[in-house]
């Protein structure tokens, strides 16, 4: 049987993990292409309805990538991207959708390898736990 | 593209900022921003300096680099992380550049700049990498990871720049071509083998030497010609081409200096190199003379000549160098500082003998996550995990023998973060102990983050000074040898003047013996070596390597160490011979008549920058970067004169995105122009990520989108700026501020509250390093009277602020006249004024705490610092009054009267002191005052050095916890212990106990009131005492207590000491409450943020500097008020502020007057416009985050470039890829 290749959408802030994965290419750092990266001035700008909309068309997981906290270029994004991630996992899980399958993490300019390493585990996990099940996503 | 060129001849003339690190980024941006241009040059192939290696600064542990970017006029710098790259439309970065020559005089310089020449055109490169796949030449040591990893010939200096330039070490290079037949994009030519072109002329007259000489350079790749004879040479000169002529001075024809006489007359570039066996000085020197390069003694061995001549080949290379020259204004330089190298010297800790002995910079590359380790902690000997970890401080610091009897000052921070780090890391597995001898936390958060480091992560801190480390051959692991605890082991306290306790009330520590002397240090006691896996050397600073070219080239001069002079002080106010109140002041102030950075010299148009001026830290080196910047401003404003500055260019919200990307393309060749701006398709084929990234499409599509942003320039306007700055505080920070903004040619209010300016400069008489005060503040004071454009309002206050940055609107209102200092002054229903400006400036400084503790106010005997301050002024003007005429007196005294009413200044004679006592952080570093005071120190040391001079039989014990004496002030700290002044270590837990004793004036001569009063009272203090362990009580006639500095916004905190518990009842005046901007948790006002933006207030558009930051010295203040300053004027310079391309909007139509995105937006850049009911964005102070689209419930609102209809797509296309 052929392996589930996931579809993974992530949301990466311009200032550092966007940082972070250039870093990672440019270390020759290698991890699958499972994921597809979108830059957004700040993680506090991904509205949950990107979230579900991802979901929605087809994304097994989505992952939203920051700064550290209290390294925010804009002062608290991230904070906020926190707070939102909290709330989606609970109105997630209530369709069913495992928490896993929504990643909020921190990875700094410097932390290219850091990057690799995430996206390799998150793809494993997915991997592991299957595509999303489509009916689920009729419920949304 | 036309556009831009239109723009060239307007330039005018620019600065060129020497050095690409932090400081010179901060200089060159805010030039930049404040419409002038700058040529950034940089000797390194990439930008950054130290900080590319550190990744995480404390008091966040993190980074926060990009808040340094411009905040206003976006579009023009880059929008990305700054350890990127950085690219500004002002900015014209080189690097691989140094410089070579400067002529000219202040504001109109020719620079001669050399930048290596590049064998990897950054154009052609897309950094795919392949070249270094097949490049054979291995194993060179990577600078960026300290040389824990290595790196090929060609190489990527640093992995996360933009753009990806390879370079090639082309002294390592064997040019062997393979990268030139690997680079698909054919951007590699290496230069020609010029080995070949190198000719070289033998001329001897034994056949064996011209042989086996030409058969060396011929397998060294060089062509020999060979001459037998003087007169064959100069036959073969006069036909052929030859680079190097290696000539015997013997010969039997001619002699060889006559041959090398005529050969320069036919060919005077040819080189010659002199071969004798006769060699004498005389000779040698002749032919130098005449022109010889050099000589070489016979018989020579086939090494030393080939060094030689691949030398001399090598530096006559340069020529592929490009030499240019650039026409400057002013120039700054920003070079930074290099690090000591443990290696030289005794090496007693056994640095690069034992693998596990780092430095803190190697260590800091090995918990990077682009490190050698990817960020793990291991030893460097086996790859395990260390339980243990050792850092020594001061190596390299406080260190005669290395030659650094300063304190490096950034070090103490430096290992407490990196402990920190450990224990975060490690998850508290790994133990970590500092060894120290003061714990330097000076700076305003410094101490909490110390206490936070002890309390939290249990980093353990020892205050002990380690003479060695040793490997235990069996265990592999390092011994730290200890000599015993206590650093100032030196002093013995006199019998005569303490008496050690035997009551049975004081603690005496167990491990002491009674015998005082036989407590000097013992180095058998073994019991205290400790053995750890890793032991981390904090590395002092030494002065940039490119300190001494650099001053000879410019004329700065250096200081004793080394490090460039800043040169703060005018001359007026630099330390006079007689006069400099401590003998080894003199060292600093020497050099001083040509100092090149004086503030008010215009003469020379020089500055230092940065940490280049030595021992700052990050925050401490922008704020001197924006200081140079301010100064170098001013020369180029006056140069400019009505020119407009250099307008930001409105980028429409990227419509017709193509033409400006490439008019800048071509403008700026070979810099990071392709990458200037997020949405810009960064190239991604270079990243090597996986296929299924689609980083570049969906950013490209997310931003690219035409229609929509020019439907938000239609919408956001620029802003108009009202070209005036408010200063609130004439004291030394106000004053210096406004002298520099109206010398750069804007309008300037500047307002004080009090009816006198100066603020503490009127009582403050000295620094240590003797600066005249008093002139500096007459001087001050004269020039702000006859500016015109300071409008000085001394005696009004500002009791409103409306408005956003580049359009303030302040309410001024006069203060009562001679109101006691404290009252509440708002209700004056007087005179107001209304004033528009464009920025404000915070200088409301700070004054003396006073205390309740120490029996204070039970005693006329004890005073403060403050208090000895003016103690001290008044035995001065006593002098005077007798020498000279006594109006001196009236007017210096009536002053510091006016200014602090309610202070008693005592009369003291010092000549009859016998003891002085003075206890350091008095209710500082502890729950009152949890911050470092910073200045009573060096305050402390500067009396203690005064009354030395004037009594030299004082005795005087300094009672400290640690002494906080950075910089160069160590040296002082130095002095005095030679000068013996005692100093005994107390902690915070075992504080002295003051008791005092009435009535005692048996030694005081009854006739003098003053004096009886001053020596009647008998203080006796009983303390611990370290080093001989037992608890001692010394005898004062006079207490010092240093109560440290509490910010002005603390009114109720007056010097009156009738109330006892006076710290507990601060009240505030509330101007962090007007002016919209917060005050820290110590009540001054909160930085931005402390590293990156340290004299930007949390509002747009208000500045701080001077004490109203945190403690600082007069000298810090200035250089602080310089940096608000610049930054200030970074606003005000502009007519106008132009919206950025990424800027929020609303869809009015959508809105419904939630306010939700009011609340969130982090710049309070939206508000309700109450007339139109709708919400307006200040296009000026968005920054484009998207907070506010975010958590807008109904998609009112968007940010241009990222709305929802395309970020759905770029979901859609994400996923359907």
């Amino acid at each position: 049987m052929e392996t589930f290749e996931p579809t993974i959408i992530a949301f990466v802030c311009n200032w550092c993990t966007y940082t972070a994965a250039d870093l990672a290419g440019t270390s020759r750092q290698k991890y699958p292409k499972n994921v597809r990266l979108i830059k957004v001035m700040c993680t506090g700008m991904v509205d949950p309805k990107y979230v579900l909309k991802a979901f929605l068309q087809g994304a097994d997981a989505v992952l939203i990538s920051g700064c550290h906290p209290g390294d925010c270029h804009y002062i608290n994004g991230n904070y906020k991207a926190r707070r939102r991630t909290k709330l989606l996992h609970e109105i997630l899980s209530r369709f069913g959708i495992d928490k896993k399958r929504l990643r909020l993490t921190w990875i700094g300019a410097s932390d290219g390898i850091e990057f690799a390493a995430t996206i390799r585990k998150m793809v494993e996990e997915i991997r592991e736990a299957g595509p999303l099940q489509s009916d689920l996503k009729m419920v949304i | 593209m036309n556009e831009q060129q239109e723009k060239l001849p307007e330039k005018g003339k620019g600065a060129i900022v020497v050095g690409a690190g932090i400081g010179g980024i901060r200089s060159a941006l805010d030039l930049a921003d404040a419409g002038h241009h700058v040529t950034l040059i940089e000797k390194a192939p990439h930008m950054g300096g130290i900080l590319s290696k550190l990744d995480y600064q404390f008091p966040t542990d993190r980074c926060g680099m990009c808040r340094m970017l411009p905040m206003m006029h976006r579009d023009s710098a880059s929008q990305y992380c700054l350890r990127r790259g950085l690219f500004h439309d002002n900015i014209d970065l080189m690097l691989s550049t140094t410089i070579e020559k400067i002529e000219g005089e202040s504001g109109n310089y020719t620079v001669q700049l050399r930048q290596k020449k590049q064998y990897v055109n950054p154009e052609l490169c897309t950094g795919c990498g392949e070249c270094t796949e097949v490049c054979p030449v291995g194993d060179i040591p990577d600078r960026f990871n300290e040389g824990s990893t290595t790196h090929k010939a060609i190489y990527l200096p640093l992995p996360h720049a933009i753009p990806k330039r390879y370079t090639i070490d082309i002294n390592s290079c064997t040019l062997c071509g393979a990268c030139v037949d690997a680079c698909p994009e054919n951007a590699i030519t290496l230069p020609e083998d010029q080995k070949k072109n190198f000719r070289i002329l033998v001329v001897d007259d034994e056949l064996i030497v011209r042989d086996s000489i030409k058969e060396w350079f011929d397998f060294e790749g060089y062509p020999v010609d060979m001459a037998e004879s003087g007169q064959i040479a100069l036959e073969m000169i006069e036909k052929n081409e030859y680079s190097l002529m290696l000539l015997d001075i013997r010969m039997a024809e001619m002699e060889g200096t006559e041959v090398l006489k005529r050969a320069k007359e036919i060919a005077p570039e040819l080189q010659v190199v002199m071969m004798t066996a006769y060699a004498t000085v005389e000779t040698a020197v002749e032919t130098m003379k005449r022109g010889a390069l050099e000589y070489i003694i016979k018989p020579f061995d086939p090494d030393t000549l080939i060094e030689k001549v691949n030398s001399i080949y090598q530096s006559g290379r340069q020529s592929d160098d490009v030499v240019m020259e650039v026409d400057a204004g002013a120039l700054i330089m920003a070079c930074g500082t290099d690090y000591y190298n443990p290696d030289s010297g005794k090496n007693t800790f056994g640095y690069k003998v034992y693998p596990d002995v780092i430095t803190s910079l190697e260590f800091e590359r090995m918990v990077s996550g682009s490190g050698a380790t990817g960020g793990e902690i291991i030893r460097p000997s086996n790859g395990e995990v260390p339980k243990r970890i050792a850092w020594i401080q001061c190596v390299g610091s406080r260190d005669v023998h290395s030659g650094a009897s300063y304190c490096s000052s950034v070090c103490c921070m430096f290992a407490l973060k990196e402990a920190v780090l450990t224990r975060k890391r490690s998850g508290g597995t790994i133990e970590t102990v500092i060894y120290y001898m003061d714990m330097r936390c000076f700076g305003k958060e410094f101490e909490a983050y110390r206490k936070e480091a002890e309390e939290k992560y249990q980093v353990i801190l020892k205050r002990i000074r380690p003479h060695s480390v040793r490997m235990d051959n069996e265990s592999g692991k390092l011994r730290i040898f200890i000599a015993d605890s206590g650093v100032s082991t030196s002093e013995v306290i006199s019998d005569s003047t303490s008496e050690v306790m035997s009551d049975s009330t004081s603690e005496v520590i167990s491990d002491s013996t009674p015998d005082t002397m036989s407590k000097m240090p013992s180095f058998s006691d073994s019991k205290k070596d400790e053995v750890f896996d890793m032991v981390v050397l904090s590395v002092g600073q030494r002065p940039s390597s490119e300190a001494m070219a650099l001053s000879e080239l410019t004329g700065v001069p250096l200081n004793e160490f080394g490090f460039p002079e800043t040169g703060v002080f005018p001359e007026s106010a630099l330390p006079m011979l007689s006069d400099s109140g401590t003998s080894g002041g003199t060292s600093s102030g020497a050099g001083a008549s040509n100092r090149s950075a004086g503030g008010t010299s215009n003469k020379n148009a020089i500055f230092v920058g940065g940490a280049f001026g030595g021992l700052k830290d990050i925050s401490e080196s922008v704020i001197h970067a924006s200081a140079a910047a301010a100064e170098a401003m001013k020369i180029l404003n006056q140069l400019r004169g009505n020119r407009a500055p250099l307008q930001p260019e409105f980028r429409n919200g990227y419509s017709g995105a193509s033409s400006p990307i490439l008019s800048s393309e071509v403008k700026i060749t070979s810099k990071l122009a392709a990458f200037r701006n997020p949405g810009y398709d960064e190239g991604d084929s270079s990243k090597g990520n996986a296929p299924g990234d689609v980083k570049s499409k969906s950013s490209g599509s997310a931003v690219g989108q035409k229609s929509s942003g020019s439907t938000v320039t239609q919408m956001i306007k620029p802003v108009s700026v009202e070209q005036k700055v408010l200063i609130i505080g004439a004291g030394i920070s106000g004053m210096t501020a406004a002298l520099l903004i109206a010398d750069s040619g804007y309008k300037v209010i500047l307002v004080e509250k009090k009816h006198v300016v100066g603020g503490n400069l009127n009582w403050l008489a000295s620094n240590l390093n003797g600066n005249n005060f008093p002139a500096l503040l007459a001087e001050m004071k004269e020039k702000i009277d006859k500016h015109p454009l300071i409008f000085l309002y001394s005696g009004w206050e500002v009791v409103e602020c409306r408005g956003e940055v580049g359009n303030f609107s302040s309410t001024i209102e006069k203060t009562e006249e001679k109101k006691e200092k404290g009252e509440a002054a708002t209700n004056y229903g007087g005179i107001r004024e209304v004033i528009k400006h464009g920025a404000v400036i915070i200088a409301t400084g700070a004054s003396e705490a006073d205390t309740a503790s120490y029996s204070r106010g039970k005693s006329d005997a004890i005073i403060t610092l403050k208090q000895m301050q003016e103690a001290l002024n008044n035995t001065k003007t006593n002098q005077i009054q007798q020498n000279l005429n006594s109006k001196v007196q009236n007017i210096i005294s009536g002053n510091s009267a006016d200014v602090e009413a309610d202070a008693t200044i005592p009369v003291i004679d010092f000549a009859k002191l016998e003891t002085v006592v003075m206890i350091q952080c008095v209710d500082s570093r502890d729950e009152i005052k949890p911050y470092c005071s910073r200045v009573c120190c060096t305050s402390a040391l500067k009396h203690a050095l005064s009354l030395k001079k004037i009594n030299p039989d004082i005795d005087i014990y300094i009672l400290y916890r640690d002494m906080m004496s950075p910089g160069f002030t160590e040296k002082y700290y130095n002095q005095a212990r030679e000068s013996g002044i005692i100093f005994i270590q107390y902690t915070s837990d075992k504080k002295p106990q003051v008791y005092v004793e009435k009535g005692n004036s048996d030694n005081v001569d009854g006739d003098d009131l003053q004096q009886e009063k001053q020596n009647c009272d008998l203080i006796k203090i009983r303390l611990d005492e370290p080093v001989i362990g037992r608890t001692i009580e010394i005898s004062g006639d006079l207490l010092v207590l240093a109560t440290g500095v509490v910010p002005s916004e603390a009114v109720g905190f007056s010097l009156s000491q009738d109330s006892a518990n006076s710290h507990l009842s601060l009240q505030y005046s509330g101007l962090a409450e007007i002016m919209g901007i917060k005050n820290d948790e110590y009540h001054f006002f909160r930085q931005a943020d402390s590293k990156w933006r340290p004299v930007d207030s949390t509002r747009e558009g208000i500045f701080i500097c001077g004490t109203a930051i945190g403690p600082r010295d007069v000298e810090e203040s200035i250089i602080s008020a310089r940096a608000a300053a610049m930054r200030a004027m970074c606003i005000i310079t502009h007519d106008k502020i132009q919206p950025s391309s990424v800027t929020a909007g609303v869809k009015t139509s959508l809105c419904s007057l939630c306010l939700r995105c009011v609340d969130t937006c982090p710049y309070d850049a939206r508000h309700l416009n109450e007339e139109t009911m709708k919400i307006d964005v200040n296009a000026a102070m968005c920054q484009g985050c998207g907070a506010c689209a975010a958590i807008c419930p109904n998609s009112a609102s968007f940010v241009s470039g990222f709305t929802d209809q395309q970020m759905f797509e770029t979901i859609d296309a994400a996923i359907g890829y």
